[in-house]
């Protein structure tokens, strides 16, 4: 079974996660950077928490039409690496189309929802 | 299938089984009728808003109802999350009337199951007009 090494962002009610080869860095930052676009907003979700825990941004990092592109993004969600098998991801359907996500991850009794980031529709 | 207080009459050919309360994951920025997934037989299935789509409901879809239908049409799975769900009906089709005694976003004909008359929802168009709003 292939397994996925995902990093993952933990939000009120649902996870966001983007391949761990995509994420090139992760600098913790002393207050809320505001010329970095928050994460969950970016994704259309309100904003992460309340922004009250430890803030984090994350740097994407991608080859995009041969040249490397960097994003940050800034979280105040719990960061940490999950592994979920490939046959765990799920497209979504063409009638729920999300262009930045990638796949779904369904909730299990121990994890809670996953929305699997499109690094390529980020960066691009 | 019961929405609120409303009955409604899908026809069974639409229908691919019938679940209990499933929870869904809502997609951020999907249609407003189709704010969701949930996983069947292996795969994720858009979530239909019915109460939304028809009108019944102004109220977001939650999170459960207590049944969920899931029923194809146009090429497309989708989940119906609904509040009931009666056994199957033989309807004669010389029984489905234009509708007269029920009034229904989505449905053009009624039929009367059980001495109640409520309306036949209309599946395909309901799809299809999510899908040219989507466009």
């Amino acid at each position: 079974m292939t397994a996925v090494s995902l990093v993952v962002i933990d939000g009120a009610h649902v996870g966001l996660g983007f391949p761990s080869s995509a994420v090139d860095r992760i600098v913790p930052a002393a207050s809320w950077p505001d010329a970095v676009p928050d994460l969950f907003e970016t994704v259309g979700i309100a904003p992460s928490a309340d922004r009250k825990g430890e803030v984090r941004v994350l740097v994407l990092r991608a080859p995009v039409g041969g040249v490397a592109v960097e994003r940050p993004l800034a979280t105040s969600g719990h960061v940490r690496v999950r592994t979920v098998a490939a046959a765990e991801i799920h497209v979504l359907p063409r009638e729920v189309p999300a262009p930045l996500l990638g796949g779904v991850v369904f909730p299990s009794k121990n994890e809670p929802a996953l929305l699997l980031l499109s690094v390529e529709a980020l960066l691009s | 299938m019961q929405l609120g207080q409303v009955w409604m009459a899908l026809r069974a050919n639409h229908v691919q089984e019938i679940l209990g309360a499933l929870a869904w994951v809502a997609i951020p920025g999907a249609p407003a009728h189709l704010p969701g997934v949930l996983p069947w037989r292996g795969r994720a299935v858009a979530v239909l808003d019915l109460g939304g789509a028809t009108g019944l409901v102004q109220k977001p879809l939650g999170q459960t109802r207590a049944r969920t239908v899931i029923a194809q049409a146009r090429g497309s799975t989708v989940a119906i999350p609904v509040d009931a769900v009666q056994e199957v009906q033989l309807v004669d089709e010389a029984a489905v009337r234009p509708s007269h005694m029920t009034r229904q976003r989505h449905s053009l004909t009624e039929v009367e199951v059980k001495g109640v008359p409520m309306p036949l929802l209309d599946l395909e168009e309901i799809m299809k007009s999510l899908g040219e709003a989507a466009a």
